[in-house]
């Protein structure tokens, strides 16, 4: 589990929690109570308690998600969690190209 | 083409029903993710950015139209019905579902194919010239050798747990189109003075973070010595090897670490020491294997085609279509055609399972249903009679894959990069669409000639950026994308590395960046026949300098 020890240093504020799920490898975000595809409907940690409590939740689920992560994110003008990071968001949003038969 | 023996089939067929029985462990909790990870890392298993990705083993390239619409099957079946064909000469599946996995493995099984050592630190698919078989400039057919090593490698246990990933590349030509310089083992089947065939073998090559050309530890190995002697480099690799730190695991460390005198003794005392343990290759052996790869029956014909010639007249886009992918066959009358996976404006090497299964019709048809992934990430028909070229091309347009582009600037070789790979740290694919959209007008493209742009989204380099004529790496830097250029790189004969022309640019002034060189070399060239890389080394990397300059300047003024 990349950095989930209790005294590790969290990335900066504010934070979503992340990873891929076990089963399919989508990408996949804690929305509180389950894992949703949409980074938008993911909650966000604005303080270090709550970040906390969702590094607690990267550990426990580890049969569902595979290396479930902290990551900053960005707070929207709509207050929803958007990606901090261009990286973030291709995972978030997919590809940045066309592939398949839209290619 | 080779197929699979009873003892080959059982191995597949093992793996695949071992294979499932660990996913439901995985699934039910049993196992945890870091059991379960070198697990199906050894079946070519990874977890990329959206999902999980395969990495299907095509050994030395060669595939037959069965197996080719087999992966059409799968891509449609349990992908976004599409493959890409990669630098390894492999095909990769981009949206996977772990679930799924098992019973994929299962139809690969069914036509001789597996994912079996495409990952994990043990002795990767063996890669071969597309052209085996076929180049004029051909001493022996490397596949049989490539081959032997293949069935020498496959679940060897004493090097299944090597200090890292181990490849291995052979060709048998004059030219080298397998890039054996930049592998862990690059193989040349050579000629001694005597007449008699044997192999020079290199050691120590590679690309990504450390780029290294291999050094020549014997210029001419006996053939019958050839598995006993690449025992001796694995054991003194795997001995000595560093396991203490990833990035100086591989043996081109520890050749440059020692120095290639000190290596080439260890290994040679090594060789000296090595129990014969039966390994030597018998020459009925060698022989009993080569008759699979033995030539299809072709007759030789008039040369050139009359039908051809007639139709190329008639048809610009032919033209323009033979004079770029075809090249010289042995049998006269012959050629082996270069099928372009690189449409302008699309992900390099990405076929439709549509697309496939149109390759596999034409091999089928026109090409004794063989074809070669090239790791230039197109596909080879080879062969194929010159009088069919015309009916062949017809069908490649609509298919959408008669891009007259073969070894031109838009034949670009591109990674993944960050829009699929969870290491990346940039972006390839766009990159490489958007400077083919800058070349795009064929005529442009043929005034310019043969030259290699090759893109690498992080540093580990499957895009080959090191040994392109312009190599592109992409990393980052303060939160956004960066791009460096390399000039000068080669992987042929005379390997070269290429070196970096300045700081990095945006992604947004790569496009403009490369045309600025490209004008720049177009300007200095002392005539069309003047390839990129003899401009290159006759003025330096000067006179290309300003042109990324000012290209810089625009892109911080507009950010």
């Amino acid at each position: 589990m990349r950095g989930m020890e209790k005294s590790s240093k969290l990335p900066k504020l504010p934070l979503v929690l992340t990873g891929n799920r076990l089963r399919d490898g989508d990408v996949v975000y804690f929305d509180g109570s389950d894992w949703t595809g949409d980074l938008s409907g993911a909650a966000l940690a604005e303080d270090e308690a709550t970040a906390r409590r969702l590094e607690t939740i990267a550990g426990d689920s580890a049969g569902v998600v595979v290396d479930a992560y902290l990551v900053t994110a960005a707070k929207g003008e709509d207050g929803r969690p958007a990606p901090a990071h261009y990286r973030e968001a291709i995972r978030a949003s997919g590809p940045t190209i066309d592939f398949g038969e839209t290619a | 083409m080779y197929r699979y023996d009873e003892f080959d089939e059982q191995i597949v067929r093992e793996r695949v029903e071992q294979f499932r029985g660990q996913v439901e462990r995985r699934l039910d909790g049993s196992l945890t993710e870091d059991e379960f990870k070198p697990l199906r890392l050894m079946n070519g298993l990874y977890l990329q950015l959206h999902a999980y990705m395969l990495r299907v083993a095509v050994p030395y390239g060669t595939l037959n139209s069965a197996q080719m619409r087999q992966l059409a099957l799968i891509a449609e079946r349990y992908d976004r019905g599409y493959g890409h064909f990669t630098t390894r000469q492999n095909l990769q599946y981009n949206w996977l579902k772990l679930v799924d996995v098992p019973d994929i493995l299962g139809l690969l099984a069914d036509v001789g194919m597996h994912a079996i050592q495409t990952s994990g630190n043990c002795i990767r698919n063996v890669t071969a010239d597309h052209f085996a078989g076929v180049a004029a400039d051909e001493i022996e057919d490397p596949r049989p050798t490539a081959e032997l090593i293949r069935q020498w490698s496959t679940l060897h246990p004493e090097f299944e747990y090597l200090p890292r990933k181990f490849k291995i590349a052979v060709t048998g030509a004059e030219e080298d189109r397998a890039a054996v310089s930049v592998h862990d083992i690059g193989i040349r089947i050579v000629r001694n003075e005597a007449g008699e065939v044997g192999y020079r073998i290199l050691v120590g090559g590679g690309l990504g973070r450390t780029p290294m050309v291999g050094k020549t530890v014997r210029d001419f190995l006996p053939r019958v010595e050839l598995l006993d002697y690449l025992q001796a480099i694995l054991r003194v690799y795997n001995r000595h090897g560093r396991r203490d730190n990833k990035y100086k695991a591989r043996i081109k460390i520890l050749v440059h670490e020692l120095g290639a005198a000190e290596f080439t003794a260890q290994v040679e005392e090594e060789y000296r020491q090595l129990e014969r343990d039966g390994i030597a290759v018998a020459e009925a052996e060698l022989a009993r294997i080569a008759q699979y790869f033995a030539p299809p029956p072709l007759d030789e014909r008039a040369e050139p085609s009359d039908l051809l010639a007639k139709a190329r007249e008639a048809d610009p886009a032919l033209e323009l279509f033979a004079r770029h992918n075809l090249v010289p066959h042995k049998v006269r009358g012959h050629t082996a055609l270069v099928l372009s996976v690189k449409p302008i404006g699309k992900p390099p090497g990405d076929a439709t399972a549509e697309q496939m299964r149109v390759l596999a019709d034409l091999a089928e048809q026109y090409s004794h249903g063989e074809m070669r992934i090239t790791h230039m990430q197109n596909v080879v028909l080879p062969h194929v009679r010159l009088d069919d070229v015309p009916a062949i091309h017809e069908r490649l347009l609509e298919a959408g894959l008669a891009e007259p582009n073969a070894a031109l600037i838009t034949d670009i070789i591109a990674c993944p990069g960050m829009d699929y790979c969870a290491l990346a740290t940039a972006r390839s694919i766009p990159i490489a669409e958007d400077i083919q959209r800058v070349f795009a007008d064929p005529a442009r493209q043929a005034e310019i000639g043969k030259l290699s742009i090759k893109i690498s989204g992080c540093i580990n380099a499957c895009g080959h950026h090191h040994v392109g004529n312009i190599g592109i790496l992409g990393l980052e830097r303060m939160g956004r994308e960066n791009y460096q250029i390399t000039l000068g790189g080669d992987p042929g004969n005379a390997t070269t590395l290429g070196e970096r022309l300045g700081p990095g640019i945006d992604a947004d002034a790569v496009p403009g960046a490369i045309e600025a060189i490209v004008d720049t070399y177009l300007e200095l060239r002392e005539g069309p026949e003047e390839q990129f890389l003899t401009t290159l080394a006759r003025v330096g990397h000067d006179p290309f300098k300003p042109a990324l300059e000012a290209k810089k300047e625009t892109a911080d003024a507009s950010a």
